[in-house]
């Protein structure tokens, strides 16, 4: 069996069990992953023959305590290894989840580990600061509506850092997005307007000020 | 005694500038930089004392080409004392580029620009506190209403000192910036040491133990160092101002900066600009024109003179003429109004405004700034593409700010289309260049090579501009145009007087004339005018007027040929000034592929309307 196979419908029974409640069948399965339905009763087999799936009356397949373990570690390696890439590395979210996707099922706990203590010591995180709940608070300013007040996290890439920080855009600095033309911002930092372009305001990551 | 003038954009530092030094100014370039230095000369107790007005920079330590000649010139002790303005509504922005120049430890004061709009917006300003805080003096003035101006230059002279104030950094930086004072030999200061952690200087010694330094520092924080010097600075500005809000005063700016009525606004403001250069500038180019006819060109041609001299005196005159026609009237009355808009703060709303659609061009929103200046004359405007991001975004610039219709091709559309054809067509002619602008941004877009950054521009609160700083800037623009394009105008007028002289210029009438003729629809004799319209656009005119031997035009040309003649010669090739300046800016090999593509797209254009005239009636 495959260790993508076996991880991938683990974590598809995973997402079943949360949105519905319910079991998964092998359909589900084959759906949501680009295996087909012979494949992932093959899968489910094996996964019941080592207790991490039980096959219950209702047709459907169940994750077991040690199944629910399994993918919870798998899920946990693709959100560091997708913070990292979005995150450290500024690559696009879709761009993103589709790499962790795929690198998730090679990647060992020693680098998972290393990599989430890279991305924790970055930003003075406090220990439970998770990488999921760090993606979803973390927005760019080019996501901000008319009016929003936002508190500056960092910004990436170089290229008009330093002219951003002379105009006050640093972390930690507080701005309020005043007028919206399409993509295009006006916002309010020290006190004083300035007008950037929808790829600028794409780099400035913000938090939602609470 | 030399003082230097130091501040943010938009904090009313010319004009205090202008105050202190009065007419006589003198605007000079700085070797290798298109940034302009204005100097001036104020006299105080009987001793001369040098101004020079360095131009607006948000930082010393930024690698723009204002950012670097400033940091050149304060850094070489080029002045004994400098002045820093300050904005004082917006004094904690402001306060970040006075820290930095507190670190030069050169003699200094410090001028709090705009008391009168602090006031109004009920904003407390503690002069004394400040001084006390940085040991350096504070004075409080208002340029627009010319308060505690006359004070700049005596405190200048006798009080001002080096500043007692130190930002404290991150005691990293702090004692990165402790092992580099070490280093070299003689010992770096402070400031030598900071600069050279952001790469900057010209020990290599010193650069090189700065680089490993700096490479550990961003490796612990995570963070360029320039991002940890601004925070840190930022930081102390804020806690010598603490924070003072005072009355949010701009309710123009929800008009003005919304989808709906600001665009609106906006077309109708550039629409109204253009059709009072259009009106104005007639009117008082016909005046100039007729004075130089009747008292200069008259009495020339009386003058029994050798054919030889006397065309070589005629061609230099016209120049003149043209020149002096084309300079005052148009460019000066359209600059007049563009320093109106500069002034108000307007121009960079139009920025914020055009920033969607430029985008679709591969620009961004500061890019409209040139082309809108191109209307006046292509050449400071090509000059003023420097200032726009990438290569990509100023190869594209290029390309459309030489395709804007200048004053001098307003005075074809005028002298020629609404003249004798009507004022409806003369629109549809703009409608033609205006649309090929855009399918050639569209186009240039796609096929240009290279990466696009976005706009950062700071949009200034709107202000009644002063009428010395509008006649000044206008100045300083046409400055520009009579520097580079008269000099050109001379030689290729007198150049093109002696082809006519010894005859080549039939030679080429001959050889063009089936292009001209059989494609174009025109009679042979404008395709010399259309020669002449190369070196200077608004001569296709004149030169049509003088070799169809009538001012009325329509006495040998239909009004569908004058309709073609007036758009071939808009759109094709630029003068030469302008490929001059293109040459000069942007290479050879752009402007070559620039003349090229606007005479095909100029030919093209005509020869679709002679082929649409052939099938309808068109006038």
């Amino acid at each position: 069996m495959d260790v993508a196979e076996r991880e991938d419908t683990l974590l598809s029974l995973m997402r079943q069990a949360r949105l519905t409640g319910q079991g998964g069948r092998p359909e589900d399965i084959a759906g949501h992953t680009s295996l087909s339905i012979e494949q992932v009763t093959e899968v489910l087999t094996k996964l019941v023959m080592n207790g991490e799936v039980t096959y219950q009356n209702d047709g459907a397949y169940h994750l077991s305590p040690s199944g629910i373990r399994a993918a919870e570690a798998i899920m946990r390696r693709h959100r560091v290894l997708e913070t990292f890439l979005q995150e450290m590395l500024g690559m696009e979210h879709e761009l993103a989840h589709a790499q962790a996707c795929t690198m998730e099922h090679h990647t060992t706990d020693d680098t998972i580990n290393r990599l989430r203590g890279f991305l924790r010591g970055n930003r003075d995180c406090p220990v439970t600061c998770h990488g999921h709940v760090r993606r979803c608070s973390f927005k760019s300013l080019a996501d901000c509506a008319h009016g929003d007040v936002v508190k500056i996290d960092a910004i990436r890439g170089c290229g008009r850092g330093g002219r951003l920080a002379d105009l006050g855009l640093i972390p930690g600095e507080k701005v309020m997005v005043k007028q919206r033309m399409a993509d295009t911002l006006l916002i309010r930092v020290k006190d004083c307007d300035i007008a950037i372009s929808p790829e600028i305001a794409r780099s400035v990551l913000v938090e939602v000020d609470q | 005694m030399k003082i230097g003038l130091i501040g943010n954009p938009n904090v009313g530092k010319s004009l205090i500038f202008s105050h202190l030094t009065g007419i006589g100014v003198e605007v000079s370039n700085y070797p290798g930089t298109t940034v302009d230095i204005l100097s001036g000369v104020s006299c105080i107790n009987r001793l001369p004392v040098e101004i020079i007005d360095l131009p607006g920079i948000y930082s010393l330590d930024g690698e723009g080409d204002e950012e670097r000649l400033v940091r050149d010139m304060v850094l070489s002790h080029s002045f004994d004392v400098l002045v820093v303005i300050l904005d004082a509504v917006h004094l904690e922005r402001n306060l970040y580029l006075f820290l930095q120049v507190l670190e030069h430890r050169i003699p200094m004061i410090a001028v709090l620009n705009m008391a009168d709009e602090a006031e109004k917006q009920e904003i407390q300003i503690d002069t004394h506190a400040l001084s006390q805080i940085t040991g350096v003096p504070v004075l409080l003035t208002s340029a627009t209403l010319g308060k505690n101006i006359a004070e700049i230059i005596p405190v200048a002279t006798t009080r001002a000192s080096v500043g007692t104030y130190q930002v404290a950094y991150d005691r990293h930086i702090e004692a990165a910036i402790r092992t580099l004072m070490r280093v070299s030999d003689s010992g770096s200061s402070r400031v030598a040491s900071l600069l050279a952690l952001q790469g900057i200087g010209t020990d290599p010694s010193l650069l090189e133990a700065a680089r490993t330094i700096a490479g550990e520092l961003e490796e612990e924080h995570r963070m360029p160092v320039s991002s940890l010097l601004a925070g840190n600075r930022h930081h102390a500005a804020s806690e010598i101002h603490h924070q003072k809000t005072g009355k949010e005063m701009r309710g123009l700016d929800s008009w003005l900066l919304t989808p709906f009525p600001g665009v609106l606004i906006m077309a109708g403001i550039l629409l109204s600009m253009l059709l009072a250069v259009f009106f104005i500038g007639s009117f008082f180019e016909e005046l100039i024109v007729e004075v130089c006819d009747i008292w200069v060109l008259g009495p020339l041609a009386g003058a029994s003179l050798d054919p030889l001299v006397y065309e070589l005196i005629f061609s230099f005159v016209i120049a003149i003429q043209a020149g002096l026609g084309i300079a005052f009237p148009f460019v000066f009355t359209f600059y007049l109004l563009m320093s109106v808009v500069e002034d108000t703060g307007y121009m960079s709303r139009i920025a914020f405004l055009a920033d969607r659609i430029m985008h679709r061009f591969g620009l961004h929103g500061q890019a409209i700034i040139p082309m809108v200046l191109g209307l006046g004359c292509n050449v400071p405007a090509i000059m003023a593409i420097r200032q726009i991001g990438t290569k990509r975004e100023r190869h594209i610039a290029a390309f459309l700010i030489t395709m804007v219709p200048c004053s001098a091709r307003t005075v074809i559309i005028a002298g020629i289309v609404s003249v004798f054809v009507g004022l409806y067509a003369a629109l549809s002619i703009y409608l033609i260049i205006f649309s090929l602008i855009l399918l050639s941004g569209l186009f240039l877009s796609k096929i240009t090579p290279g990466t696009q950054l976005g706009m950062v521009l700071e949009v200034p609160p709107l202000r009644v501009p002063s009428p010395l700083m509008v006649l000044t800037r206008a100045w300083i623009h046409i400055r520009e145009f009579l520097v580079i394009a008269m000099p050109l105008l001379i030689v290729s007028s007198i150049f093109l007087g002696l082809l006519g002289f010894y005859g080549v210029l039939d030679v080429i009438e001959t050889a063009t004339a089936p292009v001209v003729q059989g494609i174009l629809g025109l009679p042979p004799f404008a395709s010399t005018a259309l020669l002449f319209g190369v070196l200077r656009k608004e001569m296709a005119f004149e030169t049509l007027v003088v070799l169809a031997g009538t001012a009325n035009l329509t006495e040998v040309m239909t009004r569908i040929q004058l309709y073609i003649f007036a758009l071939v010669s808009t759109l094709f090739i630029p003068c030469v000034s302008t490929i001059a300046v293109l040459y000069r800016e942007q290479g050879l090999k752009t402007a070559i592929q620039i003349s090229l593509y606007t005479v095909f797209l100029g030919f093209i254009a005509g020869t679709v309307v002679h082929w649409i005239s052939t099938l309808i009636p068109l006038f």
